[in-house]
């Protein structure tokens, strides 16, 4: 069907017009339990009762493992890092949003001395993104790698590649001078203009 | 020539205005735009979106993908499949690594990484999907509904 303007509605696109309502809400009534909002989200207690559900327990879920174990999402790439971790951040900064193509970026730093690449380390691809910094990435499935510059002491891993529970949280917010002016931030940790 | 004419005088009057959002890689190499007003917006907590961009979560724009097309190196996006779960599939460019759109010809929907785009998509989050697997050091602290899955689109606002 082409209507007189030239626009042919296509049923499988997300921009198709919704079910009328009064065929739509019988099936959501039948499939949404107790536990969600009459639109479907979760409500706060069902939320709370959902601990991690869906991911097997590792060997880092132990509280005070000394070491944590990185993988990208093919897994060709594994590294591990020896905890414990102190500085966590998100990143706001132009590069980084580009890069992870998310409003922020969340990096934990750990010392040079305790990481070890454990497989994959030749299909780590760096890109010089600035003078003074370089991305790191895997060759195989495009995720974001650690950043291991030579002869600096610290490397800074992906805290979302990193498995486990990492006994640190996000400490504060950096660059914030250069994050979209779409984005809002909705915590209370300190925010840094820069570093 | 009159046919044309006349088509031209029902686009000005008859189409719904409409604005191009334009996105990019962090190298430049491969840019991309989206012809319509993307449908919405999430923030998706899901493995894939935390294991290979190593953040939080993805802020994710969903757009049709009829109106999607690349304007520059497209051959040079890179794709990966798993084997194991087709969710589990990424597109990133291959000379920076940035996360880029999956886009497929056959698929009605494009998946946008919302902050490769260079303009304001003039739309914000609306939910945050596929909760339940966060790690333990991120907090939600805004008020968006919480889904453990991607709820049909209809049912997300579209700000």
């Amino acid at each position: 069907m082409t209507s007189r303007i030239g626009y042919r509605p296509n049923p499988q696109s997300p921009f198709a017009p919704p079910p009328r309502r009064d065929l739509a809400e019988p099936a959501l009534a039948q499939h949404a339990p107790s536990a969600h909002q009459p639109n479907g989200a979760l409500t706060a207690q069902a939320l709370s009762r959902l601990a991690r559900p869906l991911m097997p327990p590792t060997p880092a879920d132990v509280d005070g493992a000394s070491t944590l174990v990185g993988s990208c999402l093919c897994g060709a790439v594994r590294y591990e890092v020896q905890g414990p971790l102190e500085k966590m951040s998100h990143c706001h900064c132009s590069i980084c949003r580009k890069h992870h193509g998310s409003s922020f970026s969340t990096f934990v730093t750990a010392s040079r001395a305790g990481f070890r690449w454990l497989e994959g380390a030749s299909l780590v691809e760096t890109y010089q993104s600035s003078p003074f910094g370089q991305r790191c990435f895997c060759t195989v499935c495009g995720s974001v790698a650690p950043i291991v510059e030579a002869g600096a002491d610290v490397v800074f891993c992906p805290a979302g590649a990193l498995e486990g529970k990492l006994g640190v949280k996000p400490q504060r917010h950096l660059f914030v001078g250069s994050k979209a002016r779409w984005d809002t931030i909705s915590d209370d940790l300190p925010q840094c203009v820069e570093v | 020539v009159r046919g044309a004419g006349m088509r031209m005088i029902r686009v000005a009057r008859g189409a719904p205005a409409r604005r191009t959002l334009r996105g990019s890689c962090l190298c430049g190499d491969i840019a991309f735009e989206i012809a319509s007003e993307p449908a919405r917006m999430v923030n998706c907590h899901c493995t894939r979106c935390r294991r290979a961009r190593g953040a939080a979560y993805g802020t994710k724009l969903l757009a049709d993908a009829e109106h999607f097309r690349w304007t520059r190196g497209g051959a040079l996006v890179g794709r990966y499949a798993s084997a194991v779960a087709p969710a589990l599939s990424s597109a990133f460019c291959r000379r920076c690594g940035s996360d880029m759109p999956q886009y497929d010809r056959e698929a009605a929907a494009v998946v946008v990484p919302a902050r490769t785009l260079d303009d304001d998509p003039g739309l914000r989050p609306s939910a945050h999907v596929f909760v339940g697997t966060q790690p333990d050091w991120l907090e939600i602290t805004d008020d968006l509904p919480l889904f453990v899955r991607c709820p049909p689109l209809t049912l997300l606002t579209a700000d």
